[in-house]
């Protein structure tokens, strides 16, 4: 499925024409973009900038007014959650999403839990969640015990069960959200690794960050937006910081003058 | 655990104190009074305790009660068979809590208003319904077996209580219901999320509160072969304690249904105790009420003292002189 410069003929994800209006506030404004398979976007803007609604659209946490969403080219509509991730789109919060009180085995499989037969009970299969759970996130280079409580872990460790948890259904396109803004080095590190990692195995990310540094190191790809609007798109390798700075503020400067 | 560690502990030390200021406390026959005395406030405190680890809040369980009982006496007096009673008693009391776990959830009117209203509508209700009168009295005795029969031994309500009991334990930490109430109770924004109609979840465990509260208004009438229109007054705060006191958390997300079960057979105890000692009733509510008080501090206070003790932990670690 890759032609000569080994990438994806169509994208995983592709976004045309995006629009959403909150009362008086336009937060999306006809916006398009797309993420192929094996490669890693970035999204970046200023507060405001429209990233966080079109993450929540994508999650089906809230419905475009306007648009349309392509998912391996074939037109999608997300009414919900559960229809996100039955199409393969898994999100990670910036708050993470884990329930504090459960362990981590219960947090990967939380409304995906496995059942043991008769399903007339929906009685769980824990041994089988924890094993699984152990196996993935040993994939991702950690090694925690899954029935640890989430309570219990540190920021770094939250990350890598949130980010194991994006993979382990199926997934072929991960949005994160600011997933290294609570982080030290070090996890930010880590974090940035197994993001990679999420690439090197085929599949779609977009990464929404404040920070250019993490983003000028994974990303194949910026992608800016402003005031709802997607005001550019570069390859990473072709574009300097000063560049996307510019394209964060630009308008914002032009308005003043 | 250490929760349950300390009431099992402090429940301990209560019996013998009490044996030793009135050896009758400790016999067989005493016993099994208590827990039959607690079987209806215990089979309403099972699935109140789901509801709150689900995050929620039912006052409307005593008026639930009463509901259930009148409507055995609507039953007998129509000449339903008694299965049949029993099945409408218990399909009302889910209906009051449907009619609770629509408002909370989907009108999101607070729980503590939408069940203190419950309690008056369906308390209003029911007196105005019978005229305020003992609704019927004097039915079958295979059916006040259900209230007053043994059975192995064991009095039919303890028997009824325990399987409850067993039943709701198994619902919390082995089925995926069980897994979506923790979730719910912890965040249910975050369950919605991950995928779990977190509203529909909530509402589903009001119904399992009200069905319980009118089961336990069923077997009541049974015991006291009657249906007096004042069952469950005051049932809403021993049920709470009961929770409570066995360590539910009040924000939802944490608690036990086995601590629950400790926390019923705890107030039960305390109160054969003041009635053995001779204490007066209105002192037993005053007792009541500040246990209540204690274990709402201790489940505020506890997460906060642990929190400094991490916080104590972490400074210390820095205070440590540098070594090479």
């Amino acid at each position: 499925m890759t032609d000569h410069d080994g990438k994806a003929e169509f994208p995983c994800l592709e976004v045309q024409g995006i629009s959403k209006r909150f009362g008086g506030i336009q937060a999306l404004d006809n916006a398009s973009l797309s993420v192929y398979p094996s490669e890693i976007v970035g999204l970046v803007g200023a507060n405001g900038a429209g990233k966080s609604t079109l993450i929540n659209i994508l999650a089906g946490v809230t419905r475009a007014d306007e648009g349309e969403i392509f998912v391996d080219n074939t037109r999608v509509a997300i009414n919900d959650p559960i229809n996100a991730r039955q199409l393969g789109i898994e999100i990670v919060y910036q708050n993470l999403a884990l329930i504090e009180t459960l362990d981590i085995a219960s947090n990967i499989h939380l409304g995906r839990e496995l059942v043991q037969r008769p399903r007339l009970f929906q009685w769980l299969n824990e041994s089988r969640m924890q094993a699984q759970a152990k196996e993935l996130l040993s994939s991702i280079g950690l090694d925690l015990n899954p029935k640890l409580r989430v309570r219990n872990l540190s920021g770094g460790q939250r990350q890598g069960v949130a980010l194991a948890r994006a993979i382990f259904f199926q997934a072929r396109i991960v949005l994160l959200d600011e997933p290294t803004a609570a982080l030290g080095i070090a996890e930010t590190l880590a974090t940035l690794e197994i993001i990679e990692q999420f690439r090197d195995h085929g599949l779609g990310v977009m990464v929404v960050s404040h920070n250019l540094e993490d983003i000028f190191r994974i990303t194949d790809r910026i992608v800016v937006m402003r005031a709802g609007r997607v005001v550019g798109a570069r390859t990473t390798a072709e574009t300097t910081s000063a560049e996307i700075v510019n394209l964060i503020t630009m308008g914002a400067a032009e308005e003043a003058i | 655990m250490t929760r349950q560690g300390l009431l099992v502990g402090a429940l301990f030390l209560l019996c013998i104190l009490i044996t030793i200021g009135q050896p009758r406390f400790l016999t067989i026959y005493n016993w099994l009074n208590i827990l039959q005395q607690a079987a209806s406030i215990g089979l309403v405190s099972s699935g109140v305790a789901l509801l709150m680890i689900g995050g929620g809040f039912d006052l409307s369980v005593g008026s639930v009660v009463a509901l259930g009982g009148y409507l055995v006496a609507v039953g007998f007096g129509t000449g339903l068979p008694i299965p049949l009673v029993i099945l409408l008693a218990v399909l009302a009391g889910a209906a009051v809590g449907a009619v609770n776990g629509y408002g909370v959830a989907y009108l999101r009117i607070p729980a503590l208003i939408m069940t203190l209203g419950m309690l008056y509508v369906v308390r209003g209700g029911v007196l105005f319904l019978s005229g305020g009168e003992t609704a019927g009295r004097g039915y079958p005795e295979s059916f006040t077996f259900l209230g007053k029969g043994d059975l192995i031994g064991l009095p039919v309500p303890v028997i009824i209580m325990g399987a409850a009991y067993v039943a709701l334990y198994l619902v919390h930490k082995k089925t995926r219901f069980g897994r979506y109430t923790i979730a719910v109770g912890t965040d249910a924004e975050i369950a919605r999320r991950a995928g779990v109609n977190s509203r529909f979840h909530v509402a589903k465990l009001y119904i399992l509160s009200g069905a319980l509260a009118a089961a336990a208004g069923v077997m009541l009438s049974a015991r006291l072969n009657a249906s007096t229109t004042n069952a469950g007054i005051g049932y809403e705060l021993e049920v709470i304690a009961s929770v409570v006191i066995g360590g539910t958390s009040l924000f939802g997300g944490e608690g036990t249904i086995a601590g629950t079960l400790l926390g019923v057979v705890f107030l039960a105890v305390v109160h054969n105790a003041l009635n053995l000692l001779g204490v007066s009733p209105f002192l037993q509510q005053f007792a009541i009420g500040s246990l209540l008080l204690f274990s709402a501090a201790a489940d505020i206070l506890a997460p906060l003292l642990a929190q400094r003790r991490l916080n104590l932990a972490a400074l210390s670690q820095f205070r440590r002189p540098q070594s090479g």
